[in-house]
Formats: structure tokens, sequence, C-alpha cells
């Protein structure tokens, strides 16, 4: 069982507001202070349901990830948890990417890759949270897909998948090879043993550049774009407390239905 | 000069902070702080399978393979979280102690069982006069035909109430050199003669006054040689204390991001308190301290993992790093406000923890008292 997962690194999506703000200039969120680089917690999901297969089956998983300043302490997590091999998609020429052009250039690895089974992505990136990149790869890579799985198993030539739905899941089979992006009713994912971490040490990730992947410069990166962000802000809550009084306690209940009446939520 | 963790290291730390974050809550080291024995056994077994009770130990001896520098990065995150349990008597105390100390056939039989959960070991170092010097062992260990029957108390000795076994160490030998007649003895717990009294502490730590009334042990029970282990007592106690600085390190970083945190958040008079300069400076010093000992505790570290002499500064981290996490906790307290105080806030935590880091292994005073006779004072 050949599997690909694609990872993305982001800013830890845990740290707290302040610690942001928001460039008007360029629509972008810039960090103020020291906020640490993690994985996409979906996409380390979508790791940890490569993980299960081959605990169950055996076969090679192959991490694959874009972007620039990819710090190796964050992107080789996968290799210490038991993935087999990492390719980075490292390159200025990356920046600036859109779900589409980044789904290009992932297509384009995955390619190069070769032979696989299934491709792995997690449900929605923790900082743009679009969703597209694993629906886009598999339009591009002429794949069948299912989103929001919160459970894979594989069967003869064939993954059956438990798809999360809005008042629960179905079960869904599609032939190999496949497209699933997962989605956190998976599980709980793996911690790394000490030896797994050591044994990281001995996987150095494989680089491409777009050359390497015979990319239409045009088509990846800020050049690539299909989408245009207009504007990107921090809504303005702003939180009003009427206290709903009454003679005694009934009394305010009954003003307290009405009110909720009155403004349509009930 | 690169001060940094290596890739693996940080991927190590990451791991475990994230680890720690979901399996030791506060309210579990709160839980633990009155809990009778103190060592949460589902905690324990997933840190065995995680490879961490057996981090430092040689693979030949069913361990990890780590070095002492992976040790201060796990140890960091250990004292972040307020980890509650025997990792301090067990893995280092105990078991480093057999590394440095133990016959072969000691360190096969135990370590492997430590690495894997299955033991809980402990070190019965201190007396009446706690000072680390080998003078102020009086317990005595006296030869009858095959056994030694060892009589005295030992204070202040961690987690010995649930210890599989307790390394005493006691005096074989009366000598002009104090060092010289120091033997450590595997004593079984439940040997006839031995007496456990949890003592009350501040900050959660089960620490034991273990008294030895004519208790027996087998010749065969002496770790390592007999009258001779001081020398590794000394070498167990460096790396002790090293992973004891690592952690008041992590502490001190979490009690400072906790203050920083709340200082940016908290609004009186119209503005978060983090805009005034008072608090800015208390922040800004605590920072400084943090790094300092941060600093310190790494060169000491790495010092002692190349094999180089370190006494002088792994004696300068230990005793700045126990007074400075006093200060980042004292300072943490002042930034809080009354929330600080109370014992439904988590500094508290920190802020006994670090008073109880420093009575163990050794305080300001006598660290310093180390250095000057470091500087031939």
């Amino acid at each position: 069982m050949n599997m690909i997962v694609c990872i993305k690194q982001v800013l830890d999506p845990e740290a707290p507001l302040s610690s942001f703000r928001i460039d008007p200039a360029t629509n972008t969120l810039v960090p103020v202070t020291a906020v640490p680089f993690v994985i996409s917690p979906f996409d380390e999901q979508a790791v940890e349901a490569a993980l299960k297969i081959k605990d169950a089956k055996g076969g090679k998983i192959t991490v694959v990830s874009l972007g620039t300043n990819l710090l190796r302490d964050v992107v080789k997590k996968p290799l210490s948890l038991g993935a087999d091999e990492l390719i980075l998609l490292e390159d200025p020429a990356f920046i600036g990417g859109d779900s589409w052009s980044t789904a290009y250039a992932l297509a384009a690895a995955i390619k190069k890759v070769g032979q696989f089974d299934l491709i792995f992505c997690g449900r929605q990136a923790a900082d743009s949270d679009s969703g597209q990149v694993g629906a886009c790869i598999a339009e591009i890579l002429g794949l069948p897909q299912v989103t929001v799985a919160k459970k894979i198993e594989t069967v003869d030539g064939k993954v059956k998948v438990d798809k999360v739905t809005t008042d629960g899941y179905e079960v869904v089979e599609v032939p190999t090879p496949a497209l699933i992006t997962v989605s956190n009713e998976l599980g709980e994912v793996r911690f790394a043993t000490f030896k797994g971490t050591m044994a990281s040490k001995k996987k150095e990730p494989i680089i491409w550049k777009p050359a390497d992947i015979g990319v239409d410069p045009a088509k990846i990166g800020a050049a690539g774009r299909r989408t245009k962000t207009r504007k990107l802000f921090q809504p303005v809550r702003d939180s009003k407390c009427e206290i709903i009084k009454g003679e005694n306690d009934e009394d305010a209940a009954v003003n307290l239905a009405k009110k909720l009446v009155e403004v349509k939520l009930i | 000069m690169d001060f940094d963790f290596n890739d693996e290291q940080k991927m190590l730390q990451k791991g475990a902070r994230d680890f720690f974050e979901k399996e030791c809550p506060k309210s579990l080291v709160k839980k633990m702080a009155e809990d009778e024995k103190g060592n949460p056994p589902e905690l324990w077994q997933k840190m065995a399978q995680l490879g961490w009770l057996g981090l430092i130990y040689p693979e030949q001896y069913g361990g990890s393979g780590g070095n002492i520098i992976d040790l201060v990065a796990l140890e960091e995150e250990m004292g972040r979280a307020c980890l509650p349990g025997a990792f301090f008597s067990t893995v280092l105390l105990g078991g480093l102690f057999v590394l440095n100390a133990g016959s072969e056939e000691q360190k096969k039989d135990l370590l492997p069982k430590i690495a894997n959960g299955k033991v809980v070991l402990t070190l019965a170092l201190n007396e009446l006069n706690p000072n680390y010097e080998a003078a102020a062992i009086e317990a005595e260990a006296k030869i009858e035909k095959d056994d030694y029957v060892i009589s005295g108390t030992k204070l202040f000795v961690p987690d010995a109430h649930i210890a599989d076994y307790i390394i005493c160490i006691a005096r074989t030998k009366k000598s002009t050199k104090s060092e010289d007649g120091i033997t450590a003895f595997l004593v079984d717990r439940k040997s006839a003669g031995i007496n456990i009294t949890v003592l009350k502490t501040i900050a959660g730590d089960k620490l034991c006054e273990v008294a030895f009334d004519k208790v027996k042990v087998s010749k065969k029970n002496i770790v390592g040689k007999l009258d001779q282990a001081w020398v590794p007592l000394v070498k167990t106690l460096q790396q002790v204390t090293v992973a004891r600085c690592a952690e008041m390190v992590g502490g001190a970083q979490k009690a400072l991001e906790m203050a920083a945190d709340h200082a940016k958040k908290r609004v009186q008079f119209d503005r978060p308190i983090g805009t005034f300069q008072a608090i800015q400076h208390i922040i800004a010093n605590a920072m400084m301290d943090v790094d300092a000992s941060r600093f310190l505790t790494y060169e000491a570290a790495w010092k002692f993992g190349e094999g180089l002499q370190c006494a002088k500064e792994i004696a300068m981290a230990k005793g700045w790093t126990s007074e400075a996490y006093q200060r980042v906790t004292a300072a943490g307290e002042q930034v809080l406000g009354g929330i600080g105080y109370t014992t439904d806030g988590d500094m508290q935590l920190y802020y006994k923890r670090a008073k109880a880091a420093e009575l163990t292994l050794g305080d300001g005073r006598f660290q310093r008292e180390a250095l000057a006779k470091e500087l031939g004072m």
C-alpha cells in the first residue's frame, strides 16, 4: 500500500489572538510575537490515518509539503511517527499561492512520486481554512475523492470510508487510487517515541524545485492564483447585555420568552 | 556558537509539550499533590511506552540511548508541566546511580525494568545534616557473616513509600578521608526493620523519612564496589543536578509566559497592565532570569556530555537557577495579583516548586561554597 500524505506548516493555531495582527496592505496575518510553527492539525490527522493503515496492512508513506522556510523540526515530525519519506517543495516561486496553485504544484509532485494507492490530506488548513487543496488535487489527477473522513479501511483494491455528515456519518466505498481528506473525528494522533524521533535524523528530506516537477511557472505560487483576497479582517464583536426584569422569577422568565420571540430566536 | 537544540531534540521537546498538555493537566497535578502515592500509573506507563523512562540509559540495558542534552530537552517540559511522580527518584537518582556504579548484572537486571515502568527506585542519601558532603553520611552498615546490617535514619528520600527498592548510602568503614568507606546497598523496601514516614511538603512532592533499624542486606546487594560508592555518587548527583536545573528552567519559562500573557489581557485604569512600566520591568527581569538560567544549564549539560570538567558550571547553574526560579515565580505572583495567590490558579504550583527545587541537591549558599572552592578559596 503506497500512501502519500500532504502536510502544511502553519503558525500555531492555538497561539492567542494577541500574538497576531493583520497587515491591511497585503491582507496577510503577521505574528507580533514569536509564534511557533506546527503541522496543521488536520494534516496530523491525515498522517495518523496513513499510519493506521501501515500498522494494519504494511506499506510506504511518503509525506509531501509545500512552502518556504520549512522548519525541519516541524515538517520531519511524520518521519518520527513512522512515515518513510519526506519531500519538500521548497522554493520562493511557491510563495503566495492559493488553493488551486498549491494543489497544482502538489499534484505535479505526486505524479513524480509515481505509483500510489491513496492520497491523504487534512480536511482544511488551520490558517486559511479553505478546505479546497485536497479536492483540487483529486480533480487535477482525475481521482475519486472522499472528504471529511473519520475512519478509513482498505478492502481488496477499494477503500471504505466513514464520511462525517451534519447529522452523523455515511459509509462510502471507492476504488483506489483515491484521495481522502481526514477530519479530527478520526481520533487521537499518536506521540512519537524517543527512538522514532532519533531515527528521523537519518531520513533526510528530498527537496524539489519547480523545475524538478515540471510545472509551468505561471501556474504556481502567486502567479498561479485564481482567487484574490479582497479583505482580511477580524470581525468586531459588540455584545450588549439586556437585563430582563420581572416582578418575580416566573414573571421575568415570561418576559424573557416574549423577548426571544420578538427577536425571532424562538 | 549554536546554543539551540538540534532538530530531533526540538521534536522531542515539542512532542513532550503536546503530550503533557494532554496527559498531565493541572487538575492531575493538583490531584497527585493530595494523593497518597503521587505517581499516576497510566501516565507512568505511557511515558515508558514513549521510551522516556529509559531515555538516558544505553540501549544494551533496555534504554533509548539518549544523551544528557536530550534529557535536558525533556526535563524542561516536565518542569513546565509540573510533572508529578517518580521520574526524579527512579529514572534519575536511582537509575543513574545503578548505571554509574552497578555491576553488569545489576544494570541488566534493574535498568530495563525501570525503562519499562516495572519498578520504582529511589536513593536514600540525606541525613540529619543534609549538606551533600561525604562527612554527613553517618548511617552505618556493619558486616555480619554474609549480610550487612544497616542502621540509621535517612531524610527527604523521594518516593520511598512506593519504591520497590531503596538504594541506601551508608558508611561501611571509618576513614580519615570521609569519601572513603561509603557503600551503596540495594534494599527491598519491605525488608524487616524499615520504617517509612511520608513527610508533609509544600509542593506535593513525596519525601520520606526512612529509618533503618538493623536492616539486613545481603552482600550481593551492594551496588558497585564496597567502600567505593562516593565517586559514582558524585557523578550521579552532577547529572541529576543538571536535570533538576532543566526542570526549573521549564517551570520558570511557563511562569514567565503566564505572567506576560496576563499582563497583556488584564485591563485596569482603562489599559492593559502590561503597558505600565513597573509591570514591564518586572517581566523583563524575569525574562533575563529565565534565559540566564537556561544558558547556564545548557553549558553545564554540554560540558558534562562532552566529558569535560564541569563542577563549576553545575554549581553556577544550580546556584543561579535555584534563586532565579523563585524570583520569576514571585514576579508572576505579583503580576497576577489576587488570582496569583489562590490555589485555583496555577502560578502557586510553580511558586512552591521553585522553593522545593532550591533545597534539593544544594541551595544557593551550598553552590556558592562549592564555587569558592573551585576558585581555590
